[in-house]
């Protein structure tokens, strides 16, 4: 079996920026607003930290359970679990039933989840912090390990853990630049 | 335009059926929870779910019907008692058993009570909400994100 491909946000490295919930809308919907979004970042700034929520592709999804119309299936290709519109009733169960919240809702009720764009996402992307990661398991998995050990190096020798070792920072320019990029993908399209 | 739905929270749900009675008085004029149109399943203790019409878009019940009397208006599925047969195809295809027989033989389903709906107003502990359908995400995600924060704030700030 192939290595599954995985997204994976390592929570030291977000900043709260909210540049990922833009270019999912924009690559998705083609507007510019975070209500459309597939991935949340709630920020707390009393207390500096910052929770993205999103979709974790659970090996057995309660939200496919949940559905009474089977509307949602997994895609072995991309790896990740779909909604089939054609079948979806709008019955909001598959909202409930996710335990992190990860499904939202447009303005007419539609479910809406990541999808993965395809296998190709955006809000990796555009991070700043290179906090989003996308990859096989393993390497996914050796990375988070990694960044943790790191800051745990960083923290015993009171150097601080804002810069771990191997993060790239992008400037805002280059995230600016990948929004622009989506934007006008996102035009040729023609939806 | 947005759509305004009945947003339900089990596990804030602690069972004192208000909403089940203020459902059958503010239709039928009668405390009966068998004139309801919402219900609440509990199990051993635990409420497991509150069946009630999730307005669905696209509705099976809407599609399985041949008269036409199931019909989209607002964003709420509205049951027309003058071209209803009683079929009963509806209730066969609703997944949550929202469409029910009432004693006098017709069906009846939610109509949230055009736009006011009752079982919201007398809820004490905010399970039942009448909220536009894209605020859902907002509670779901903080529920989560809690203990998060809770271990941010024990461990200190970074």
């Amino acid at each position: 079996m192939a290595h599954r491909y995985i997204l994976a946000i390592d929570y030291e490295k977000c900043t709260g920026c909210h540049l990922c919930e833009l270019a999912c809308s924009i690559k998705h919907h083609g507007v510019v607003n975070p209500y459309l979004s597939r991935i949340t970042i709630i920020t707390k700034p009393e207390i500096q930290a910052s929770a993205p929520v999103y979709c974790l592709q659970c090996n057995d999804a309660l939200c496919a359970r949940a559905c009474p119309a089977n509307a949602i299936y997994f895609d072995e290709k991309i790896g990740a679990w779909l909604i089939d519109y054609n079948k979806c009733i709008g019955c909001r169960e598959c909202v409930y039933a996710c335990p992190f919240g990860a499904i939202s809702l447009t303005v007419k009720a539609e479910p809406i989840k990541c999808d993965l764009c395809g296998g190709d996402p955006e809000c990796v992307k555009v991070c700043p912090h290179d906090a989003i990661i996308y990859g096989p398991e393993y390497e996914v998995v050796r990375k988070l390990k990694k960044g943790k050990a790191v800051g745990t190096v960083y923290e015993v020798l009171e150097k601080g853990v804002e810069v771990p070792a191997g993060n790239r920072v992008k400037d805002a320019e280059e995230a600016v630049k990948t929004l622009y990029r989506i934007w006008e993908e996102r035009k040729k399209l023609n939806i | 335009m947005t759509k305004y739905i009945l947003d339900i929270d089990v596990e804030k749900c602690n069972a004192c059926m208000r909403c089940v009675f203020a459902c059958s008085l503010a239709r039928n004029g009668v405390i009966d929870e068998r004139q309801s149109m919402i219900r609440i399943i509990v199990d051993k203790g635990i409420v497991i779910d509150i069946a009630v019409c999730r307005h669905c878009d696209p509705a099976p019940c809407v599609n399985v019907c041949e008269f036409d009397a199931l019909r989209v208006e607002d964003g709420r599925i509205i049951l027309d008692q003058s071209k209803c047969t009683t079929c009963k195809a509806c209730i066969s295809v609703c997944p949550f058993g929202a469409i029910r027989e009432s004693y006098g033989g017709e069906l009846v389903k939610c109509d949230l009570c055009h736009g006011d709906p009752a079982c919201v107003r007398v809820c004490p502990t905010g399970a039942i909400k009448y909220i536009p359908a894209h605020f859902v995400k907002t509670r779901r995600t903080s529920s989560v994100t809690k203990t998060i924060y809770e271990y941010v704030e024990k461990i200190g700030k970074r």
